[in-house]
Order: C-alpha cells, then sequence, then structure tokens
C-alpha cells in the first residue's frame, strides 16, 4: 500500500510544539544569568574613610570580577544601632537575600534576628562581639571575635616590661569594648605582672584637657581598647607619647587605617598595631591590593576593605556554583573547610565564625608608603 | 524569460502598509529628533551649570584672601594681644599655631574651645605634613582635608613670621553655610570634594554621599550617567581642580530633564496618536468613500464576466468625481459590452448560418491540420458523414502525392509568415476518385496572437479544371497557329523583301549613273516608287500583322503636341485647300512637350484628316486637341462629310474593311482606320467614331501623355550632302555575305558605284555563313555585311564565331559586322546587337543607310558637301516652278523627298536636301527655307499636281 504524504496542518501542529520546546530549552540554557543583590551595609556619609573605602571596595571587586553575578546595594545604616534593624528589612523588602556588612558590634548585635531564619545571609567583617559568636543562624563573621583579639592582644602585652597599663576603653562602642576588656583583662591576668588603669571615654569626643591629668600619671604603656578607626585614636596616642615619650602605645586592629596612622605624629614610632591581616610589606597580596584600591581610587584605604573584598569573593564564588538562596550559600559556604581568597584564607567553623592569627605592626611608618 | 510574478495585495492593505511606514519613520524621525535636542539641550544645561563652580570657586578665593590677611595681622599682633577674642574677631581662622622646627605645636592660639590639638602635638604626619614640609615662601593654602583638631574640613595656611612658623586652621564651616545657601538657591546641591573623592562639604545635608568616584564621573557628563540618592538620579558635574585642591560637584537632578522629556515624549505620543487617529479616519472613510465602491465595481465586473445579470445599478450618489466617472464609464461599458454580445451572437448565428449553408465547402482545422467542424457542402465534396469529418486530418484526405502542398502554408501561418493563402491541392473522395479543390484559407489567432485554428473555404473545382485543360489545350493551339501565323509572316516578309531588295537596291545603283536618258531614269523612278510603295504595302500588313500577334511595341519619347497638331494640319492644308475645304485645328490647354509615341500619334491624325478630306466634298475639317488637366489629351476630327451609315459604324475599324462610301468613291486597302485603332489602343487609348450619314463624322480618342520637362533640343551639326566615298583612304575590306546572289549584286554593286578611283574599298563575296568565317580567318575584312537568314550556318552563327575568334586573336582585325535581315519584326534589331552585331539595316537597303554605317562604323570618310549651311532661305521659287525644277532630280530621290512630306518628316526632308546640294542652288534655297520654316504646305503644294495626276 503506498505511503500516503500527511497533510501540512498536520506536520505544522506536530512541528509547532516541537520547535517551541526547542526554543524554550534554548532560551533557558542561554538566558543571561540574573543578578544577585548583595547589600553592603555601611556607614555612607561617615565623614571620613570608613563607608566610602568599602563602597570602593566593592566597586573595585566589580570592576576586577566583570562577570559576577553581584549587583552591590548600598545599605546605609549609619553604624546607628537603633536604625540597622529597620534599614536591613528595607533592603531585605526590596528583594536583597545577601549582605555583606562592616558595621561595629552593637549593631550586628541588633541585626541578628533578621538573620536567624535563613531569609537572608549576611557576611560580617567588623563585629568581634561574642555575642555573635558560636549562633546557629545565618550571620557569618569572617573577623574572628573579641574574645580571641583580646587575648592574643593580652599574650603581646604580656610579653612587654612594665607594670602600669593604662587601657582608654571607647564608651562609644561597649558592644565590642566591654566584652574586649573583659577578655583582655582576663588575659592578661592570667599571663602577667600588669597593672591595669581602666579609663572609660568617648574617643570621638575626646578632649586633651580633660585626659592631660590622667594620662600625666605615671603609666608604662597605653592601650587604646577603640575601634571604628576613629582619628582621635591618634591624637590620643599623641598626648600619651607628649606624656610617656618611652611608653609603647597599643592599638586595636580597628585602628588600621591611614587616617590614624597620619595623626599619631611622633608617636607613631611608639605605637603597635595588632591586625588579623599580616603587614603589606609581608603579604605582597595585601601589599597588591592596597596599590591597585589606591591607583583605582586615589587614596589608601583601611584595613576592613580586605574583609570586604573577601567576604563579595566568598559570595561570587558560591554563586558562580549555581548556590542563589541563603541558605544554599551558607551550606556551601561552610561546606568548604578553607576558603581562599585572594587576600587569605578563611576557615569557617560549624557556626559560621572563624578563628585567626593576630599581627602586631610596628614600623608603620612603613605602612603608609 | 519566465515572467515575473509579483506579489498582489489589496489597495487597502498596501495604503495602510505604506501609511503605518510613514508613521513609523515620522516617529523615528520625531524620537530621534527629541533625543537629540534632549541631548543638546541637556548638555547646554549641564554646560551652564558648571558655571556654578566657578562662582564657588571664586567665593572660596576671595574668602582665603581675606582670610589670609586676616591671619598676617594677627600674627603681626604682639604677643599679649593675640587673645581669642582677636583671633575670632579678625576672622574664620579657629586655630593659630606656632611650631617648631619639628612641626610641634609650640603655642596655640584658639578662637574656640573643644579641639584635639594641644602643645606638643606633632604635625608632621599625613598630608598637613606634607604640606608643611613642601611650602615653598610665599603662602598658600594646603588642599582640603580633615582637621586634626575635630575631623571637620579644613584648610591650612602657614607662614612664617620673625622667623618662626605659624599654621592657621581655618574652619570652612562659613564655606558649608555658604554651599548650603548657594545650593538651595540655585536647585542644585554643590559638593566639595577633596582630591581623593571625599566629600568634605555638601550644600544638601541630606545627600549622603562620604565619597565621589572621580575617576568615573569624570568624564562629560550625561544623563546616562547618574548618581542615586534620596530616591531620585543625579547627574554629577565635576569641575576642575580649584583652589583647595578640590573640584565642586555640581548634582543635577534628572527630575527636570526627565520631565521635560517626558512632556516631550508625551506631545509625541500624543502627536502619533493623532496621526494615527487621523489615519484611521481617512480610511475609514477612504474605505466607505473609495474602496468599497471600487470592490462593489469589481463585484459586478465579475458579474459581467460571468454573464450575470448586472444587479440593481445603484444610483450614481458617488461623493468623488473620479468615482462617479468610473461609475458611469462603467455602465456605459457595460452596455457597451451587452451591445456587442448581441452582434456577437448575432455575427456567430450569421456565421454559423454562412458556414452551414454556404455552397462550397467550410471548415475549421486546427494548427495540426484536424478537422474541427465541417459544414454540410464538405461532407457532399469528400462523401464523409460530418461526424467522420470532424476529428480527421486534412492529410488523411489529401492525396498522397499532395501531402506537400499546405504543411508549408500552416507552418509559415504559425510562424507568423502570413494568414492567408490559396492554394489548389488534390483530394481523395470517399469513393476513391480524385477532387480538384481549390482552398482558401486564414489563420484565426487568440488576442495574444497565437495560431487558433484556421478557417478554410474549400471548393470542388473539378469540373472547371477539366474546363481550363480544354482550355489549355485550345489556346496552345492558338499560339501554335499564331506562331506559325508570324512564321508565315516572317517568311513573307523575307520572301517579298528579297526580290524588293534587289529591286529597290538596283534601281538606286542605276539611279547614280550618269549615263542614263531621262526617259530611262523616269522609268527607274517608277520602278523605285512602285518597289517603295509595295515596301509601304507590305509594311501596312505587316504592321497588322504585328499588332495581332502583340509585338508591335510603343515608343516614348518627348514631343511638342501643338507642333505635331500643325505639321499635321500644314500636312493637308494645301490638299482641302484645293477641295475647297476649310481645314482648321483648335488646340487649347496642351503642355509644351509630352512622353509618348510621336510617330505614331502622327500615323493615326494623318490617317483620320486624309480620310475626312478624302471623304467631304464640302464644309470643313476640324482637328482639335485639348488637355483637360491631368495627363489626358483628347484628339478629336471632325468633318461635314458624307457621314457613315450606322450599319457599318461597327466595321470601318476591321481591317481590309471600307465603308460603303470609301469603296464607292475613294478605293484604298481599307486598313488606315484599322491600323489607326489598333495604333491608339497601343497607346492607350480608344478610337471611336459618331457619324450621321449625309452630316458627317467624327473620330474622337483620349491618350495618356504625361507632360515632361521643357528642354532645348541640341542644334544638330550641321552635315553637308553625301557625294561619296574619299579617295585617298586606306584600303577597307568589305565582306558582303549573303546566300542569295540577288541580294550580294544590288549591294556590291552600290558599294562599287561610290567606290572612288583609286578604290578605298576592297569587296569580296560569301555564299553563307560558314564561308565568312572562312574568308574571315585568311582575310580579316574590316567591315562585314552579313545577312542574318544563311543556309549552312546562319549569319548569327558566323557573327558568333568571328567575334569569338577575334576575342582569341587580340590582333587580329575588329571586323565591323552588319547585320542586313528582311524580317519584319523590331524586336531582331536587338538580338542581333547582343550577339555582337555592330550595326543594323534592313532589307531593302537604303543606300545613304549603308553609307552612314560605314562612316559612323567603319571610320571611312564620307565625301560631302562641305558648304556652310545655307541662311534661312529666302523664297523665290514658287511651288509650281519647284515642282519643275524638281523633276531634274532623280526619281528615287523624290520619291523619298515625296514620302517624307507625306509624313511630315522634316528630318528627312532636311537630310535628302542635304544629298542635292549644289545641283539647283535657288530650288536648293526655296525648299531649305520650307524645311527651316517647317512649311509642309509648301511641300505639299509641290506635289499637288502630282498627286492629281496620279488621282487621276
Amino acid at each position: 500500500m503506498p505511503m500516503q504524504k500527511p497533510p501540512l496542518p498536520f506536520i505544522l501542529i506536530l512541528a509547532l510544539p516541537l520547535l517551541a520546546a526547542t526554543a524554550s530549552l534554548l532560551w533557558w540554557l542561554l538566558r543571561p544569568v540574573p543578578p544577585i543583590q548583595v547589600g553592603l551595609i555601611t556607614w555612607m556619609a561617615s565623614g571620613a574613610v570608613v563607608g566610602s573605602s568599602e563602597m570602593n571596595a566593592g566597586d573595585l571587586f566589580l570592576e576586577e570580577y566583570p562577570d559576577t553575578r553581584i549587583r552591590l546595594v548600598p545599605v546605609d545604616d549609619e553604624w546607628n544601632p537603633e536604625r540597622t534593624p529597620r534599614i536591613i528589612a528595607d533592603a531585605m523588602a526590596r528583594g536583597v537575600r545577601f549582605f555583606v556588612s562592616t558595621h561595629p558590634s552593637h549593631c550586628a548585635v541588633a541585626s541578628l534576628p533578621l538573620f536567624a531564619d535563613g531569609r537572608a545571609l549576611v557576611i560580617n567583617t567588623a563585629s568581634t562581639s561574642p555575642a555573635l559568636t558560636g549562633r546557629d543562624d545565618f550571620l557569618l563573621r569572617i573577623t574572628p571575635d573579641a574574645e580571641q583579639e583580646q587575648r592574643a592582644i593580652a599574650r603581646e602585652v604580656a610579653g612587654w616590661p612594665g607594670r602600669r597599663l593604662l587601657v582608654l576603653q571607647d564608651s562609644g562602642i561597649l558592644a565590642y569594648t566591654d566584652p574586649a576588656f573583659a577578655a583582655f583583662s582576663a588575659a592578661l591576668a592570667t599571663l602577667g605582672h600588669w597593672q591595669v588603669v581602666q579609663r572609660k571615654l568617648m574617643i570621638s569626643a575626646f578632649r586633651p584637657e580633660d585626659e592631660r591629668a590622667l594620662m600625666a600619671e605615671p603609666y608604662d604603656a597605653l592601650y587604646i581598647l577603640a575601634g571604628n578607626y576613629q582619628t582621635a585614636i591618634g591624637n590620643l596616642a599623641q598626648l600619651f607619647h607628649a606624656l610617656h615619650p618611652e611608653a609603647p602605645i597599643l592599638l586595636t586592629p580597628w585602628a588600621r587605617s591611614p587616617a590614624i596612622l597620619d595623626t599619631l605624629g611622633e608617636a607613631i614610632g611608639h605605637v603597635v598595631l595588632s591586625s588579623q591581616h599580616p603587614s603589606r610589606h609581608t603579604d605582597p597580596a595585601i601589599d597588591d591590593y592596597f596599590r591597585r584600591f589606591r591607583a583605582r581610587f586615589g587614596y589608601e584605604p583601611h584595613a576592613m576593605t580586605i574583609e570586604v573584598r573577601q567576604a563579595l569573593e566568598l559570595l561570587d564564588r558560591a554563586f558562580q556554583q549555581g548556590h542563589d538562596t541563603p541558605e544554599a550559600v551558607k551550606r556551601d559556604l561552610l561546606a568548604v573547610p578553607t576558603h581562599q581568597t585572594s587576600l587569605g584564607p578563611i576557615a569557617f567553623d560549624r557556626s559560621g565564625d572563624v578563628t585567626g592569627d593576630f599581627h602586631f605592626l610596628r614600623d608603620l611608618d612603613r605602612e603608609l608608603q | 524569460m519566465a515572467p515575473i510574478r509579483q506579489r498582489r495585495t489589496t489597495f487597502w492593505r498596501y495604503n495602510l502598509f505604506l501609511e503605518i511606514s510613514a508613521l513609523l519613520l515620522i516617529s523615528a524621525i520625531l524620537f530621534l529628533t527629541i533625543w537629540l535636542a534632549m541631548g543638546e539641550l541637556g548638555q547646554r544645561y549641564l554646560q551652564l551649570r558648571l558655571a556654578d563652580a566657578n562662582k564657588v570657586d571664586l567665593f572660596i578665593g576671595k574668602q582665603l584672601d581675606e582670610a589670609r590677611q586676616d591671619v598676617e595681622r594677627f600674627i603681626a599682633l604682639p604677643e599679649p594681644s593675640r587673645s581669642p577674642e582677636v583671633l575670632r574677631f579678625l576672622g574664620a581662622f579657629s586655630d593659630l599655631y606656632r611650631l617648631d622646627e619639628k612641626l610641634r605645636v609650640a603655642r596655640m592660639y584658639q578662637a574656640t574651645a573643644g579641639s584635639r590639638v594641644f602643645v606638643g602635638f606633632s604635625l608632621s604626619g599625613g598630608k598637613l605634613g606634607g604640606y608643611l614640609r613642601t611650602r615653598d615662601a610665599r603662602a598658600a593654602f594646603s588642599d582640603i582635608m580633615r582637621g586634626y583638631e575635630d575631623d571637620a574640613p579644613s584648610v591650612y595656611l602657614a607662614l612664617r613670621s620673625a622667623g618662626d612658623l605659624y599654621l592657621g586652621r581655618l574652619n570652612l564651616s562659613y564655606v558649608q553655610d555658604f554651599l548650603s545657601e548657594f545650593s538651595r538657591f540655585a536647585g542644585t546641591p554643590l559638593m566639595l570634594v577633596a582630591s581623593d573623592g571625599f566629600v568634605m562639604l555638601s550644600g544638601d545635608a541630606d545627600l549622603r554621599f562620604s565619597s565621589i568616584d572621580l575617576k568615573r564621573w569624570a568624564g562629560a557628563p550625561s544623563a546616562r550617567l547618574t548618581l542615586h540618592a534620596r530616591g531620585q538620579d543625579w547627574i554629577p558635574l565635576i569641575s576642575t581642580r580649584i583652589t583647595l585642591g578640590a573640584r565642586i560637584v555640581t548634582l543635577i537632578s534628572t527630575q527636570p530633564l526627565e520631565t521635560q522629556r517626558g512632556i516631550l515624549l508625551l506631545a509625541a505620543l500624543g502627536f502619533l496618536a493623532g496621526m494615527i487617529l487621523l489615519v484611521y479616519l481617512k480610511n475609514r472613510r477612504m474605505n466607505h468613500l473609495i474602496l468599497q465602491p471600487i470592490a462593489a465595481f469589481a463585484e459586478r465586473m465579475r458579474d459581467l464576466e460571468q454573464g450575470r445579470p448586472l444587479a440593481g445599478e445603484p444610483g450614481s450618489g458617488q461623493r468623488f468625481v473620479e468615482i462617479d466617472s468610473i461609475h458611469t464609464r462603467f455602465r456605459n461599458m457595460a452596455e457597451a459590452i451587452a451591445q456587442r454580445e448581441r452582434s456577437l451572437r448575432e455575427s456567430e448565428e450569421k456565421f454559423r448560418l454562412a458556414f452551414d449553408n454556404a455552397n462550397t465547402g467550410m471548415c475549421l482545422v486546427d494548427p495540426q491540420g484536424r478537422l474541427l467542424q465541417v459544414n454540410d457542402k464538405m461532407t457532399a465534396i469528400f462523401g464523409y458523414r460530418q461526424q467522420e469529418l470532424e476529428g480527421m486530418s486534412v492529410n488523411d484526405l489529401a492525396v498522397p502525392e499532395d501531402l506537400g502542398l499546405s504543411p508549408g502554408y500552416i507552418d509559415q501561418a504559425v510562424r507568423g509568415e502570413g494568414d492567408s493563402t490559396t492554394f489548389e491541392k488534390r483530394y481523395r473522395h470517399r469513393q476513391g476518385q480524385i477532387i480538384d479543390c481549390q482552398i482558401a484559407s486564414s489563420l484565426v489567432r487568440d488576442a495574444q496572437g497565437q495560431p487558433r485554428y484556421f478557417i478554410s473555404q474549400v471548393q470542388d473545382i473539378s469540373e472547371r479544371r477539366r474546363y481550363e485543360q480544354e482550355l489549355q489545350q485550345a489556346r496552345d493551339a492558338a499560339e501554335l497557329a499564331n506562331r506559325a501565323k508570324s512564321a508565315f509572316l516572317a517568311n513573307m516578309s523575307h520572301e517579298i523583301r528579297t526580290p524588293l531588295n534587289a529591286i529597290l537596291g538596283f534601281a538606286q545603283v542605276l539611279m547614280r549613273a550618269p549615263e542614263l536618258s531621262a526617259e530611262h531614269r523616269n522609268q527607274l523612278a517608277t520602278i523605285l516608287r512602285s518597289g517603295q510603295h509595295l515596301l509601304a504595302l507590305l509594311n501596312d500588313i505587316l504592321d497588322i500583322a504585328k499588332i495581332e500577334a502583340g509585338r508591335l511595341t510603343c515608343e516614348r519619347a518627348p514631343f511638342d503636341p501643338a507642333a505635331l497638331i500643325r505639321e499635321t494640319e500644314a500636312i493637308f492644308r494645301p490638299r482641302a485647300h484645293d477641295q475647297g475645304l476649310a481645314l482648321s485645328v483648335a488646340i487649347h490647354q496642351l503642355p509644351r512637350r509630352v512622353a509618348g509615341d510621336a510617330l505614331k500619334l502622327r500615323q493615326v491624325l494623318i490617317n483620320l484628316v486624309s480620310n475626312a478630306i478624302k471623304f467631304t466634298r464640302s464644309g470643313t475639317v476640324i482637328l482639335s486637341a485639348e488637355g483637360r488637366g491631368g495627363e489626358r489629351i483628347h484628339f478629336s476630327v471632325a468633318d461635314t462629310g458624307m457621314g457613315i451609315a450606322p450599319d457599318e459604324l461597327d466595321r470601318i475599324f476591321d481591317p481590309f474593311t471600307q465603308a460603303e462610301s470609301g469603296r464607292v468613291t475613294q478605293g484604298g486597302t481599307g486598313l488606315g482606320l484599322a491600323l489607326s485603332r489598333q495604333f491608339v489602343r497601343l497607346m492607350g487609348g480608344a478610337l471611336s467614331v459618331a457619324s450621321v450619314p449625309g452630316q458627317g463624322s467624327r473620330f474622337t480618342f483620349a491618350l495618356t501623355l504625361p507632360p515632361v520637362a521643357v528642354a532645348e533640343p541640341a542644334p544638330l551639326a550641321p552635315r553637308g550632302r553625301i557625294l561619296g566615298l574619299e579617295p585617298d583612304q586606306p584600303l577597307q575590306r568589305v565582306l558582303v555575305a549573303d546566300d542569295l546572289e540577288d541580294n550580294r549584286a544590288p549591294l556590291c554593286a552600290l558599294l562599287n558605284a561610290l567606290n572612288p578611283r583609286p578604290p578605298v574599298l576592297e569587296i569580296r563575296e560569301a555564299a553563307n555563313g560558314r564561308e565568312a568565317v572562312e574568308i574571315w580567318k585568311t582575310w580579316q575584312p574590316q567591315v562585314i555585311f552579313m545577312d542574318m537568314r544563311m543556309p549552312v550556318m546562319s549569319g548569327e552563327e558566323a557573327t558568333r564565331a568571328i567575334k569569338a575568334r577575334m576575342r582569341e586573336r587580340p590582333k587580329a582585325v575588329r571586323s565591323i559586322v552588319v547585320a542586313l535581315t528582311a524580317s519584319a519584326f523590331d524586336e531582331q534589331r536587338d538580338h542581333f546587337l547582343a550577339i555582337g552585331c555592330d550595326a543594323f539595316a534592313r532589307k531593302p537597303f537604303e543606300a545613304d543607310e549603308l553609307l552612314d554605317i560605314l562612316e559612323r562604323h567603319a571610320g571611312l570618310r564620307l565625301a560631302r558637301d562641305t558648304a556652310p549651311p545655307p541662311a534661312p532661305p529666302t523664297p523665290s521659287l514658287s511651288p509650281a516652278v519647284a515642282a519643275e525644277r524638281l523633276a531634274a532630280y532623280p526619281a528615287e530621290w523624290r520619291a523619298a523627298l515625296e514620302q517624307a512630306v507625306e509624313l511630315a518628316d522634316f528630318e528627312r526632308i532636311s537630310a535628302l536636301l542635304e544629298a542635292i546640294r549644289g545641283r539647283d542652288p535657288a530650288l536648293e534655297k526655296t525648299l531649305g527655307h520650307w524645311a527651316y520654316r517647317f512649311d509642309l504646305e509648301s511641300f505639299m503644294a509641290l506635289y499637288a499636281g502630282h498627286r492629281r495626276s496620279r488621282d487621276a
């Protein structure tokens, strides 16, 4: 029996769905990957390098990773804990599910409920409060907490000669400095011979006349327990140096800022700067990063831009691997023992915290070059 | 080449396509214009706002200058006077330091409290340390930076005074106030940005920019490069570096531009919407007013095309003249088509009736030769039934031998080389017999010119073919008889002319003999005249015979018809006068010269006038010629004679027939009128007669004689009378070839008579052509008189042989062959000249004619009377005296003269007069005068007495 040619409409009816399915598949395979919004929580108009540096660090990342899915969204909480939860919630309402935060501990503590249930994930770069440590939530922290930090500092101080240690504790950021001082003093008490004189003051409102008398007392060293890259730390160090020209002055890692170093004056030679990262002169990657940053934006960034860069690289890696939900990203980040970033390794523990060594930088003039 | 298929669409769609295209184009142009205009306006607007930065720069510069003066004044004060109050009073410097050599604060003056700087504070670090270390003698402000005192935006000014280094810190709070006021006034926030991009001062505190990426925004401002802040986009305008080493960044809200763009886009969209609405309305109206009527026309045309009756004709309510015109034209066209269809049906009916009822076979044949349709007559012709014939090929009917006759036509017709033809062909009847048919066939083509079918008319011409065959046989028999008659006439002419040649030849020879007595000369003249009369009679009979045989031709040469009429009248005037008749001539509107056969016309007129005079006893004879426009000339000869009986009118033009009166009264041969009628017919006219017995007759005819340009005849060179051959010429060998001794003898006698002493002619004879050829081989004669009709070898063959040998032997004598013939037919002259003869002479020969040939062709010189031609002679002799003195001349000459006079041939008369020059000068003078004046009357009078005696 001869084969009968199928009618054209029949062929069309069969061909059209096939064609549509093929086109859909091709579109699905070749469609552009949608970007993922990442909120950068910072203080946009701090009046200092803080804020701008983090944003510029983000910009530099985007320029150096043109294929990244990350689209940075500035989230300005002014490092104000009363403002932080609302601002983050607004961003989440706009669809932002991933954040990189640079705010201090009290802001992070205030925002904890927002990252408890997996609606969003934040990689914290600057909040060391122990209140954030060991929590099984969606706040991952890539800097060691204050207790680790202060124990390391205490170990350093314990090795110094002298008896009386003046500790100036910034009362403007007690969420950090209180546990930090506690950890420090406890550690120091167990380690050495130091007599700690604690003085709480608002670093940003520092007046030389108010502190001169205290500082004029005999001390063998000064520990300025303050953060937020406040330039007044430099003024404070100079005042102490003017009164005790030979005494060492210890700064927290959150003073690793060119603006502070520029303010140290002649005291810079007696300042010991603790840091999570080695000196740029011993770590070419960090040096190169700072050079690229300066070449691009015209100024030296503070150290927190290192963590911002690392946080963005971690997120980008997870996104490139197809993870685009907070839970998946968290699972992916915690599954890897050690993440190799361009500025150093990061190893999360089960609760999304990190541990790490601390470096004590002394030749700070070179850090400014 | 395959025709190009063109996609068709409806006018509505095409128009819509064009309009949409136009709208899209307009939209594109509109939006492009808006886009370009917005870009240009935006750029100009942005450039304008850049000027704000200059104003701020001017303000700051002025403020800094004033501040510099203030600090200089303060430094100039003695130490005790440098109080905070004075510092506040002098200006905007909040802090002033005296620095030691290590750039530490040695002494400080503060306008306000709250500074974080103290005595001993080192300013050696950072930007300020760099400023202090690189500052030259000329005081200059530092770049803007955050002050060590309070992190507030500040500039520093270092001055040296009395060896001390002073550093003033200028708090830029008042610049902040200025920026805020300026920004509020200008409506655009201005920011003072340090060279590293940090925002130092902002005119709008709500704009939370900590830094500006100067590299990113340093390019040309554009509405596409914006910053987002406070819920809206801003275009950053970055100034050049100003006084404080800073840049002024002006933030231009995109809102006005967007509003402007929105308004323009809205306007453009509104315009487009309006255009679309307009197009929609226009198309709707066009559809209603144009397309729908056209569609309705198309529907009605389809009805018309399919032959359906047209639906109700809508009223002519069309809006547009053009549509209404189409409507009207369509209605007229429909009516015309209906009328044509009716006509076509009628025509088809007529055709069908004509086709079916035609008395001849009719058929339609396709280009392949198949019969499509036949009528009843076809079935009758071929014996087949109609159903059998239709579908048969014409080749099935054709006789196999004739198959090749018609296909050529079919192919030619199909190729377009002729659509109609008629041919005859043989077909076979169903019963087997052959039918001769005549086919008239026409090719019918379709509208594209392609062959559709042939319509053929078939006529059975078998009977006619049989009649034609019988007729052809009869015609062949008649032509055979005619040829026999012509041969008889030729033979008779030859047989009669041959003895006449001898008679007239010897008579001419003898007439030249000086020793003849007058009596013998008269007797010889009688012989000569009788011979010439016999020759004339023979010529008339031959003319009749030639006319009947169709071998008489008509010459065509220019002549003067009026002169011809007058000459004719002049010929007969004496005779009419002698008979007491009035001979008159009527000439009206004749051309000066016409083309025709003057000799035959003269012969006709002479014959008619001669008859009129002959048969008129009293009264008048009128010869008239009248041109009535065009080329026709009407001739008539009327007399008042005895007339012709009606029963004889039909016979008088028959040869050898005379009217009763003619037979009774005048005698004659009865050939004149017959010859005249034939001559007139030959010249394209018809001779007719009207006559009333007792009252007279009128002969009329009309000829077509086209006028020709008048040309003056070339004057004839005066030639003297031939006396004979000149002596002392090179000897010329002359061969006379003729089979008859009677022909050779007179010619030889004549040549010998002309031969001078010592002789210039050596004469030999040949009895036939072969003998002539043999003599030519050995003797090489210069002149050969060759009879064309000879036994053994004809003159024609001999001439060919001699001429062929002459071509083979270039050094042989170039013999002149003069053809001699007794033939009656003129066409032989051309034939003989064509085979190589050099001259032609008819027997009986004329002595002068032969001499003239010898002079012209053989180069023989003739002895002529070389006296100059006489002046027009004055008449000195009367015709009677001249006639008496003329008698002294040879009768032959006189007979020739009389014949020339009767023919009014003045050229011949002049030639004859030349021949007698010197014998009787008075007579020659008189006759020459008459000839000069064409005075035919005097010549006729010369012979009046002679004719009377002859007639008596």
